[in-house]
């Protein structure tokens, strides 16, 4: 629908330059507004009424708030779905789109969804398609098709990616009205950084868009002028830095207050912070209160005042309070015609000089009546009043009119104050939420406090900002205390008066963004969800794009209706971050991707393209095919990459001691030059790591972790040296060793050409560590056998990596050594029957149970874990860790269910072929009952059942006669 | 035998992008990646980053580990957060002194006195009872950040509070998501930064630190431009 306007004459607040036109696109016509305006204000002054359709009933929905706060003129902005076109300033060739209608905006064909409202209850989704069950896979997909806000058109808007940065203020000021600009200069009098934070584009809040004029510094002045002058004393404050057009979106722990700006997301850190977030109107709820030409009174004045625009030509205004006065004597000197101001308070307006302008104006006041029932299919043609007490039927009367005004009700933007740890009461005299207690180190001023005239709001930002500037310097203010002596004076100024709640009616719309009416609410209390949480999940009121903020206090007051109590035991809903819609992409945050590479990372690259990412390293998969490598370990020489073990240095003359406290086994005992395996239990005997340790001299240890656990057992051995006094330090050089694996039977005629070290069977024995040069690099070489063949494991720095991963393989090329990858690595140790922890263990998983008794060590006198273990000596437990073979034909997997008696079991921990047994062998948890050598399993895999056998001993050279 | 070479995280890097390298103390440094004299207006005018991980880095800690760096440099250790320089101090070799913890401190040298510093700092540790030595040098990629715009690129990669880091102070925070010391120093021209990863992390934070350095007109510099730049006669932090 759309009924061309022409702009009023310029004037000082308005933001628009009539002089420059922009020209832009909506659904493919060319459009032609003025710099400065907004999607909305150009698309209203070429005449449109009708912004979107709703979410469910597809009715026309026009503008209501013009700021951001409502979902009705949610638009397709140059590929982006869901923006605002309120708040979104026009650009030429700007392609603007409607959405969620069909075949246009102002002929939605799906508007015949209302007809059949009555088939689609609240609760519909519980309460229907689920029978048959057929029924919901047909529609299913059409109701994803109809339903839904806008579309991603993946490709077309181009990729945006949103940047983060980190900001450290002494004072953060939200809102950048005249409380926040008042409170920013005083907290930045005293030297502090100060950053005032305003979701508009200018300062000044809503004295930007008012003409009233008010008193200030002695001279009456338009409320626009004073917000100039406000915001050039703030500009000329060196110490306050302003981000306009920014959001703050929440409150979290430790002082942050995440901002979006543009595309960047700002992490702010404060040490005070003062919230001047204002409040905002909502609607009241009356028939057909969605209609496009009901809108709230200040977003008529922003259309007067911003862009020169009349919301209409005749208007009704409603009010419950002073403010609508005001609005109605500004439509009327812009040139509307006031067909009636309804107050619905009893007692006539405390502002008789405007009420005697207005009914000079011959405008009719009604008192104590109210707005029943809007007419009208696309727009408001008339108004129905009648009087809000009593027997309102007879009172009734039709007044035509192209707008409604709504000024009744008023709602703190607390969000923030909420989610930041103060807390809320009702004040019925104010007719709002306010604060009722303060978090530390939090102020706020302005009319989220409740105030509302300007002299009052100016002054709570003086006070709060000294609040704010003394809590800085961790000193105590009164500016709470004088906020409360400001609160009594407005409840003395202006009482709020609560409009009753309509009766039953059908389309009394409470939430806009989801189609819920009065009469869902109602209906969701009669099925039992009459606390206002579950009334919120049941109905999805309050859960759209405008997070409640067009609906919370009413749903708030309608359940409290329903169920007969007052608003404080009704309570409020939780309003969780982001309290204002932001994308997705701000939240995925810039393509920070860590990735780690060993120092011959790119040697592998050049022998293969099979990678496997292991937490975040980079490790090869395989390099010819497991087949070829596991020969060449099995009967000549392997090596592979194994850098990314955890390695820790533990130094000191206490490090012994540390060490056995640590790990279940001796480790002061150990000898210099030994190695030994060790295994780490938590206070409840679960197997937390395991690893090597080396003893390179009395008190420095060589401890190796797996991959993926290093930093938490760094911790733990920090953590248990804490408070302990002992002279022991662990350095984490994970990072700063490279190590490699050479493995095989001729792994020592390999590494004997490179080395000064005796590598023989008597000098260099199974277990043993030496340090010393490997071509030229300083290493430390330690002779274990994970892998279950004669082997060492070097280590050496970094740098040199791609050097002697080069000279190694060229060593051993005459022995036709191979590069082996992790796949391979896997099925060498599991014919070893070794585990790795985190794949076979679990969160229960102990030594007892994964047949490792041999690594408790209770003779010692303490150890984490010990208590715990000893009870569990001699106890059976539930489930054991067992190896199997399985001639099965399929191809089982890790993580298969083991099956005994036709119930499910356990599950199979690690499976892999064995070359040497032609047959499937493996890990597995089964009941202990079912756990003896020989006892038998099925497997199932692929919906096929394998049998398995359970078996003892390692698979391979289980006398470990290779290793020495 | 062959002589060992030592490749810093980044070296395949700078190889795939035209850098012209030398060996020096056994390790490749990079030269320049073509045009040494616009590297150097890069870093008068946006900001240039220099791989400089040969720099010597030793782990000191203990509750004796600040008694016997005083011993070593011949003058009282900075507080907890603080750097600072012994170039020209009581200690005959230069170097510099980031103290992490109270018992914990980084010292950085140049890259030829790696093992000389070392074996001074061991032999004095076994004088002063706990206090512990460790070369890290292989444990941490470090990378220079030089030029005016090195301040606001490094806001824009990680949450440190960049702007109240005064000279010779150092934090410990996240670099494009990863764990990061930075130390903010005096160069010839103006202040720069030292920033040390993991080593393991290396390539990758160099290449975000590229990519998120694209609008600030960033490029990587070699050793030529960075002793133009730094005033040194070898990249690293131990002479400024």
């Amino acid at each position: 629908m759309t009924t061309k306007g022409k702009r009023l004459a310029p004037k000082p607040s308005q933001q628009v330059d009539q002089s420059r036109a922009v020209n832009f696109y909506y659904d493919g016509q060319r459009v032609s507004g003025l710099a400065g305006d907004t999607v909305a204000s150009a698309l209203f002054a070429e005449g449109r009424r009708i912004f979107s359709r709703s979410f469910k009933y597809h009715r026309p929905r026009g503008l209501l708030c013009c700021s951001g706060d409502c979902p009705n003129c949610i638009m397709e902005v140059d590929g982006k779905p869901n923006v605002r076109a309120c708040r979104t300033a026009i650009k030429d060739g700007m392609q603007v789109l409607s959405q969620h209608a069909w075949p246009s905006v102002d002929h939605d064909a799906l508007r015949i969804i209302e007809s059949f409202d009555r088939f689609l209850p609240i609760g519909f989704y519980y309460k229907a398609l689920y029978k048959p069950r057929l029924l919901w896979e047909v529609a299913e997909p059409i109701i994803r098709r109809l339903a839904g806000m806008g579309r991603v058109r993946d490709g077309e808007c181009g990729h945006i990616e949103y940047e983060y940065q980190y900001e450290f203020v002494d004072v953060l000021v939200v809102g950048g009205g005249p409380a926040g600009m008042e409170a920013a200069l005083t907290a930045a009098e005293a030297g502090n950084s100060v950053l005032l934070v305003d979701n508009e584009t200018r300062l000044g809040g809503h004295l930007l868009y008012e003409a009233r004029t008010y008193s200030y510094q002695s001279i009456d002045r338009p409320g626009y002028e004073i917000a100039d002058l406000l915001e050039s004393a703030l500009r000329a404050q060196p110490k306050v830095r302003v981000l306009s057009g920014a959001t703050a979106f929440g409150g979290y722990e430790g002082n942050l207050v995440p901002v979006l700006h543009g595309e960047t997301l700002i992490h702010v850190r404060y040490k005070s912070l003062v919230l001047a977030t204002g409040c905002h109107q909502y609607p009241s709820v009356f028939r057909n209160n969605d209609l496009p030409g009901v809108m709230l009174s200040r977003a008529a004045l922003r259309l007067i005042n911003l862009f020169g625009l009349l919301p209409g030509s005749k208007a009704v205004v409603a009010t419950s309070n002073d403010e609508g006065y005001f609005a109605a004597l500004e439509c009327s000197r812009a040139g509307m015609t006031i067909a009636a101001l309804v107050d619905a308070r009893p007692s006539p307006s405390t502002l008789p000089l405007q009420a005697a302008e207005l009914k000079s104006a011959g405008v009719p006041i009604f008192t104590g009546m109210t707005i029943h029932e809007a007419h009208g299919s696309g727009a408001v043609v008339a108004a129905t009043i009648r009087a809000a007490e009593g027997s309102p039927a007879s009172t009734e009367r039709t007044i035509p009119c192209d707008a409604i005004l709504l000024s009744t009700s008023w709602h703190g933007n607390s969000a923030l104050l909420l989610q930041l740890g103060c807390q809320l009461g009702l004040d019925k005299e104010i007719g709002q939420p306010i604060p009722n207690k303060m978090a530390a180190g939090i102020f706020a001023a302005g009319e989220v406090l409740g105030l509302r005239s300007l002299p009052t709001i100016l002054e709570s930002g003086r006070l709060s900002g000294s609040g704010a500037r003394q809590h800085v310097r961790q000193q105590s203010s009164n500016w709470w205390e004088e906020s409360q002596r400001l609160l009594s004076q407005t409840r003395q100024e202006s009482k709020a008066f609560s409009i009753p709640a309509t009766t039953d009616q059908k389309k009394n719309f409470v939430c806009l963004c989801e189609d819920v009416v009065e009469k869902d609410l109602r209906q969701g209390v009669t099925e039992g969800f009459d606390e206002i949480e579950t009334l919120k999940r049941y109905s999805t009121v309050s859960m759209g794009p405008c997070q409640g903020r067009m609906c919370s206090r009413s749903s708030t007051e309608i359940c409290g209706l329903a169920t007969e109590r007052d608003f404080g035991a009704v309570g409020t809903t939780t309003a969780r971050p982001p309290i204002h819609p932001i994308p997705l992409g701000v939240l995925a945050g810039p393509e920070f991707h860590p990735v780690k590479y060993t120092s011959m990372h790119y040697k592998h690259a050049a022998l293969t393209k099979q990678f496997l990412d292991m937490g975040v390293w980079k490790r090869p998969e395989v390099y010819s095919s497991v087949a070829e490598e596991y020969d060449a370990v099995r009967n000549r020489v392997g090596l592979i990459d194994v850098s990314t073990l955890g390695k820790l240095v533990v130094k000191g003359k206490d490090a012994p001691a540390l060490l056995d406290n640590v790990y279940t086994h001796w480790f002061s005992t150990l000898k210099p030059g030994r190695t030994r395996y060790g295994v780490i239990c938590d206070e409840a005997g679960i197997i937390l790591d395991d690893g090597t340790v080396a003893r390179l001299a009395p008190d420095h240890y060589y401890v190796t972790t797996s991959s993926g656990n290093v930093d938490v057992i760094e911790q733990w051995m920090k953590w248990l040296s804490t408070g302990t006094g002992w002279c022991v330090h662990v350095v984490n050089i994970t990072s700063g060793i490279a190590a490699v694996n050479l493995a095989g039977p001729e792994a020592r005629g390999v590494l004997s050409k490179l080395t000064d070290v005796d590598v023989s069977a008597a000098a260099f024995p199974y277990m043993a560590c030496r340090e010393g040069n490997v071509a030229g690099v300083p290493a430390i070489l330690l002779r274990v056998g994970f892998v279950g063949e004669t082997g060492w494991e070097i280590h050496f720095p970094a740098e040199y990596g791609e050097y002697l991963w080069d000279e190694l393989l060229e060593a051993g090329a005459a022995a036709d050594i191979r590069p082996f990858g992790v796949e391979t690595q896997r099925l060498l140790r599991l014919e070893k029957k070794h585990i790795i922890v985190g794949q076979d263990t679990d969160a229960l998983a102990n030594p007892y149970d994964c047949d490792m008794s041999w690594v408790v060590k209770l003779d010692k006198p303490d150890f984490i874990g010990r208590y715990a273990l000893e009870n569990m000596k001699d106890q059976v437990g539930q489930n054991r860790l067992v190896g199997f073979h399985s001639p099965g034909e399929g191809q089982p997997d890790d993580g298969n269910a083991i099956v005994i008696n036709g119930k499910l079991a356990g599950r199979v921990t690690s499976v892999r072929f064995s070359p040497l047994l032609k047959k499937y062998i493996g890990l597995a948890w089964v009941p202990a009952n079912d756990a003896k050598p020989g006892a038998a399993f099925s497997i199932y895999a692929n919906g096929k059942v394998h049998s398995a056998v359970v078996v003892e001993k390692p698979f391979y050279d289980p006398e470990g006669k290779r290793l020495k | 035998m062959k002589t060992p070479y030592r490749l810093t995280p980044m070296h395949a890097w700078h190889t795939q992008n035209g850098a012209q390298t030398s060996v020096l103390d056994g390790w490749v440094r990079v030269l320049a990646y073509g045009d040494s004299q616009a590297e150097i207006q890069t870093c008068r005018g946006d900001v240039g980053i220099c791989d400089v991980s040969p720099i010597v880095k030793i782990d000191v800690r203990g509750k004796r580990s600040g008694e016997l760096l005083q011993q070593v440099s011949g003058v009282p250790m900075p507080e907890v957060g603080h750097c600072a320089s012994f170039t020209e101090k009581g200690y005959s070799k230069p170097m510099y002194v980031a103290r992490l913890a109270k018992d914990k401190y980084l010292v950085l040298a140049k890259a030829g006195l790696r093992e000389q510093l070392y074996r001074t700092l061991a032999d004095e540790a076994l004088e002063h009872g706990c206090a512990h030595i460790n070369d890290v040098t292989s444990a941490y990629a470090a990378v220079h950040f030089v030029g005016p715009m090195a301040t606001t690129l490094l806001k824009k990669l990680g949450s440190a509070p960049i702007d109240h880091i005064q000279l010779d102070r150092c934090v410990q925070a996240a670099t494009a998501r990863v764990w990061s010391l930075l130390i903010h120093h005096e160069a010839r021209q103006g202040t720069a930064w030292l920033m040390l990863v993991s080593r393991d992390f290396g390539e990758y934070v160099w290449e975000s630190v590229l990519a998120a350095g694209q609008k600030f007109g960033i490029r990587p510099i070699g050793m030529l431009a960075a002793q133009v730049i730094t005033g040194m006669e070898e990249v690293d932090v131990a002479t400024l």
